[in-house]
Formats: structure tokens, C-alpha cells, sequence
């Protein structure tokens, strides 16, 4: 801990010394005490990751061309006008790639801050009231996880409807367990702590104790499983649009674009390799900043 | 071992029940009436025909009713008629889970192979440049969705390597040898997802055991350091890794159904795709059902499995 000062940073810009989470009127959310140790993998998956959502979202400006847009040229390789080249109908890929990327990053990260919200407030419940309700809700939440995710997913969208809402839905119920064991396991340890028993005896509510003491003493863990969330629901996202399951088109999707591009793959295959190679940037951005907060955030480390 | 695994089987029922009204309920989260969405807008809701299809749908009875006549025909292995064909949905299942049994089989042995050893390497090398090396590779390979591997794999051979057949039909009866090789380039590119989590799970592991004083000990006593490594440092760091085997096998099943649909392989993924384009829900329905029972199933074998490799269990349990 002694050198680990050194490189503290302290989120809410006050002196990061205090070591125990203490009870205290202003425990809220927003300023919760984590100590940031920032570490390599952390400022580069941070780095990609605001890349990939800044070229989303400037995404109409960085490019002249429409993602319907069909051009005179179809399947031209790469050149100055078209920087990655167009698909078969003449549209130009790089646009596609870029409008794909909002779709992308809205259903992934929109499903994973559903699934917290939830998956945190079931977790709490579970974890603090313990006993039949928790058995209870553990018992759902077994059955659950039974389902391999991504057929799940595949079953759930199929029936519902593949459009933007339904994918954030599925994807939010079903990654919605993790946090809430995240969360039950963490509030299970939490609520034998002598603040807790203060906050019990000063009268203050259920409900204000779980919001106002409890989970800030277990944001921590939650918020690394958010980031590498992010990641399963960009990789299933992926695989639902491959599979004609995702938004439809003729919206961009990365997973679309490379399940339209199979048939010309040997004539055109930067149409196959670019919208693959920007999973694998987002993703690897996502991952290495799970990694790297999971290293900031843990008080062994 | 007897009270051990009762309790685990004891757990699992509740399961079983839950994933079977999870996947009844799958059909009745279709939006609107089923029967227009099974009928089309051409038949009238109340009309003869409508109430035809309702009725052997089993849909004109209440929904208890309806789970039990649908759980009952499940477990005698009749999982309904398929709303396209009219055919029975269970032979259709048995004929095309060889497949993918095959292949998730052929790429866990793959994962375990390439993830096992990795894992081993990077533990003993921390730090150093195999080790980095091999978490580089590692976060690629949990980074890549399967399908864009396995695209990629089909576009590199087919320039570098046009002999190598990579898409084609399997007759596991007929052609074994031959089906089990087409099913080689699906079962690795299926397999690197599944290796890497081997492998992280693995790496873990070892840092932990390669601490321990008994190590030191083995050492002591004069065993040579493969025989340290493995009998004294592997043997010990093998139960996490196999949770990671279990897990990985639930997400080979499910990830089958992606890689089969990149290679055209005629397993469980691609009736469950056709059905979902034909409408066919309760075909559907039947493979979610199959496939989830399935895992399940692994995941029991494996707890099961500690209690084999980890002594303390015996004790205890």
C-alpha cells in the first residue's frame, strides 16, 4: 500500500488517505471513494475505447458519403475516394463501417448498463434481505444462466423481433446475472460492517441504506464487470447480425457486413477483413480496460 | 460421494424444471396472436381455420395445461410437430445433433490442448516474453468472434491453399474419417475462444500453486522441475480449469451454432437457424430445450468431476 500512494489518484479530487469506507452523509454514487491506480492496459483500452465511440458518434461528419448511398462503382478496391473500398451495391465501406459502429456500441452498451441496473438492484435485494427471497431470486437466476447465452439470445430476438430495442432487451436479461452475483456476493459481505449496523440504528430506511451505503462499498467490482460485459454483448451483437439477427438492413451492421461479403470474399475481401478487424479493435479496447480498471479498482493489488 | 452428489443432482432439478418452463414460454413472447403470425394476415383470428390451428396447437387450453401436455411429450422425446413440415420435431433433432456433438467435442479437445499447455508456459515464464506473448495471442482470441475466424480462415485457404476443402456436407455414418476432416478447420476456429479461457484459467491457476511452500519442498526432495511442474504444480491447479473446461463446453455448444452456419455444416445450428427463418417456433423451441438439458448436464458431470480429482471434497462432502 505504502508505494501504491505514490501513483493514487483519487476520482473525487480529495486526499485519497482514508483506507476504510467510513459511514458518512455523502456516500452516494457520484461520489463514491475509489483510488484509480492508472495502469498501461487501462489508458490504452480507455484510449480505443473513446476512438471507437468518438468516430461513431462524429461519424456523419467524417465522412462525405451516405451508408445507403449507391455509388456508380461497385466493388472497387480500396482507392482516395473510397478509402476501404464499396460492397457490391456501390456503397462505400468505410461509411458503413462507421454507421455500423453506432448501432454496435448503442445495443452493447445500452444492454450492459441494463443489465447493471437491474442485475445491481436484484443483487442488493438477494444479498441484504438474505434468507427465502434470496434463495429465491438465485434460484431464477440459476435457470438463467443455464441457457447458453448466445442461443438464448438467438431464440429470444428470433420470436420478439430483430430490431435495435429487442437486442438491448435480450442482451440486458441476459447478462443481468452476472451483476446481480456480483452484487449479492459483495452486499453479503457489506452488510455485516459496523456502519451498516449504525446506519440500522440511527433509523435510517431500507432503501437509503442499500443506495446510500451499500453500494458504494460495492461499485467497485461492478463496474469491472460492466466493462467486460461490454465485450460479451459487442461479440453477441456480432453474431446475431451475422446471422440476420441483428438490426436489419439496409442499416449497416459489422456482423451483416460480413455475412453479405461471404459470396464475393475472394474478389473483394477487404469487405470481410474491415468490419471484422473493427470488432476486434472495440473489443480488445473493452477488454484491456476491464482488465486494467480490474487492477485499479482492487484493494490487493 | 453418495450424499455429495445427491446434493448436486438435488440442485440440478429445479434447473431442469426452470429451463423447461423458460423454453415453453419462448412461443408465447411472440408479439400479438400466434395464430396470425403462424396463418398469416390471410386467415381471420375466429375463423374455422384459425380455431384448427389453435386447437392442435393445444392453444385453446389453459397455459398449465398446456406445459404439462408439452413437458410430458418432451419427456418421451415428442417435442411437438414442426409447424412447417408437420413432421415430428424430435427425429429431425437426433439426426442433426451427431454434427455438432462432433464438432464441440473435436474443438474442446483442441481448446484443451493448445489452452492447457499455454497456460502452463505463461505461469512459468511470467513476466518474460513467452508469457506476454501468449496473452497477446490470448486477448486476440477472446476479442475475435468465431464467424470472422473462421471467414477469414475459409479466405485465406482458398488463396494460399485452394486444394483444402473447407465447406462441404458431413456423413459421419457413411465417410467418418472424411467427415471428421472437414470438421477439423471448424473445430480449431471454433476452438480459440474456448482455448483462450483454458488458458487464462490455467495461467491463473499455476501463479497461485507456484507460490506454494510444497513446491519449494519438491523441489527440495531433488524432482526435476518438469515433474514439479506437472505432478506437484499442474495436479494442484487443476480445478479451476476445470470449471473453465465446463464452461467452455456450454459456450462451444452455442457458439456451434455461428461456426456451423460459416461452414455450411449440417448440425443442430443451422435447423435452429432454418426453423427461425421458416417461422418453425416450436422447432425452435425443441432444439433451445435439447441443447440447454444438454449443458446442464455437462455442467452436473463436471461438479461431479471435483469431487474425483479434489480430495478435500471427499472429506467434506
Amino acid at each position: 500500500m505504502a508505494d501504491a500512494h505514490q501513483s493514487v489518484i483519487d476520482v473525487t479530487g480529495r486526499p485519497a488517505l482514508q483506507s476504510e469506507p467510513t459511514m458518512g452523509g455523502n456516500t452516494g454514487l457520484g461520489s463514491s471513494r475509489f483510488r484509480l491506480r492508472i495502469n498501461l492496459p487501462l489508458v490504452i483500452g480507455a484510449a480505443m475505447v473513446l476512438l471507437s465511440v468518438g468516430l461513431a458518434l462524429t461519424a456523419p461528419w467524417l465522412t462525405s458519403h451516405d451508408p445507403l448511398e449507391i455509388a456508380d462503382a461497385s466493388l472497387s478496391s480500396p482507392s482516395s475516394q473510397y478509402l476501404l473500398g464499396t460492397d457490391q451495391l456501390g456503397r462505400d465501406v468505410l461509411t458503413r463501417i462507421l454507421y455500423a459502429a453506432r448501432s454496435s456500441l448503442a445495443a452493447s452498451c445500452l444492454s450492459a448498463v441494463l443489465a447493471f441496473v437491474s442485475g445491481t438492484m436484484i443483487g442488493l435485494i438477494a444479498g441484504y434481505s438474505a434468507g427465502v427471497v434470496d434463495a429465491c431470486l438465485m434460484r431464477i437466476l440459476d435457470v438463467l444462466q443455464a441457457f447458453p447465452a448466445l442461443l438464448l439470445a438467438i431464440a429470444l430476438v428470433a420470436v420478439l423481433g430483430p430490431n435495435l430495442p429487442n437486442l438491448v432487451l435480450t442482451m440486458g436479461v441476459l447478462f443481468m446475472p452476472r451483476f446481480a452475483r456480483v452484487a449479492r456476493a459483495s452486499t453479503l459481505s457489506v452488510r455485516e460492517r459496523d456502519y451498516i449496523a449504525a446506519a440500522i440504528g440511527l433509523g435510517v430506511s431500507r432503501a437509503r441504506i442499500l443506495y446510500r451505503h451499500v453500494l458504494p462499498n460495492i461499485a467497485a467490482p461492478l463496474i469491472v464487470e460492466a466493462s467486460l460485459t461490454v465485450t460479451l454483448a459487442m461479440l453477441t451483437e456480432a453474431s446475431l447480425s451475422f446471422l440476420g439477427l441483428g438490426v436489419q438492413p439496409p442499416d449497416p451492421t459489422w456482423g451483416g457486413m460480413i455475412a453479405e461479403s461471404t459470396p464475393v470474399m475472394a474478389l473483394a475481401p477487404w469487405l470481410a477483413l474491415s468490419p471484422g478487424f473493427a470488432i476486434v479493435f472495440v473489443v480488445v479496447g473493452f477488454t484491456l480496460m476491464g482488465d486494467g480498471l480490474r487492477d485499479a479498482l482492487d484493494p490487493r493489488s | 460421494m453418495l450424499r455429495y452428489a445427491a446434493a448436486r443432482i438435488a440442485h440440478t432439478v429445479p434447473v431442469l424444471i426452470g429451463v423447461s418452463l423458460m423454453s415453453f414460454a419462448v412461443i408465447h413472447l411472440i408479439p400479438g396472436d400466434i395464430v396470425s403470425v403462424l396463418a398469416g394476415p390471410m386467415v381471420a383470428p375466429d375463423s374455422e381455420a384459425a380455431q384448427n390451428i389453435r386447437h392442435a396447437l393445444h392453444l385453446d387450453q389453459p397455459l398449465p395445461l398446456q406445459y404439462g401436455h408439452w413437458l410430458i411429450g418432451a419427456l418421451h422425446g415428442d417435442f411437438g410437430n414442426s409447424l412447417v413440415m408437420g413432421l415430428p420435431v424430435g427425429p429431425q433433432i437426433a439426426s442433426h445433433l451427431p454434427v455438432t456433438l462432433v464438432l464441440t467435442a473435436m474443438s474442446l479437445t483442441f481448446a484443451i490442448v493448445i489452452g492447457l499447455p499455454g497456460g502452463v508456459v505463461a505461469a512459468r515464464t511470467r513476466g518474460r516474453w513467452p508469457d506476454l506473448a501468449i496473452r497477446a495471442v490470448a486477448l486476440l482470441g477472446l476479442s475475435t468472434p468465431p464467424f470472422f475466424v473462421g471467414v477469414a480462415a475459409v479466405l485465406l485457404l482458398s488463396i494460399y491453399l485452394p486444394s483444402f476443402k473447407t465447406l462441404g456436407a458431413v456423413d459421419l455414418h457413411g465417410d467418418l474419417l472424411g467427415g471428421l476432416r472437414t470438421l477439423l478447420l471448424p473445430a480449431l476456429v471454433l476452438s480459440l475462444a474456448s482455448a483462450t479461457t483454458i488458458m487464462r484459467y490455467t495461467r491463473a491457476a499455476m501463479l497461485e500453486v507456484l507460490k506454494e511452500p510444497y513446491m519449494a519442498t519438491a523441489r527440495a526432495k531433488g524432482a526435476g522441475p518438469t515433474r514439479v511442474l506437472i505432478r506437484h504444480g499442474l495436479r494442484n491447479a487443476l480445478l479451476p480449469v476445470v470449471t473453465a473446461i465446463g464452461v467452455s463446453a456450454a459456450h462451444l455448444i452455442a457458439g456451434a451454432v455461428v461456426v456451423e452456419q460459416v461452414f455450411g455444416l449440417p448440425g443442430i445450428g443451422q435447423l435452429m437457424l432454418n426453423a427461425i427463418y421458416h417461422r418453425d417456433y416450436t422447432q425452435v423451441q425443441a432444439t433451445v430445450l435439447v441443447v440447454t438439458m444438454l449443458v446442464v448436464l455437462i455442467n452436473l458431470v463436471v461438479d461431479l468431476s471435483y469431487y474425483v480429482l479434489d480430495p478435500r471434497i471427499q472429506q467434506h462432502g
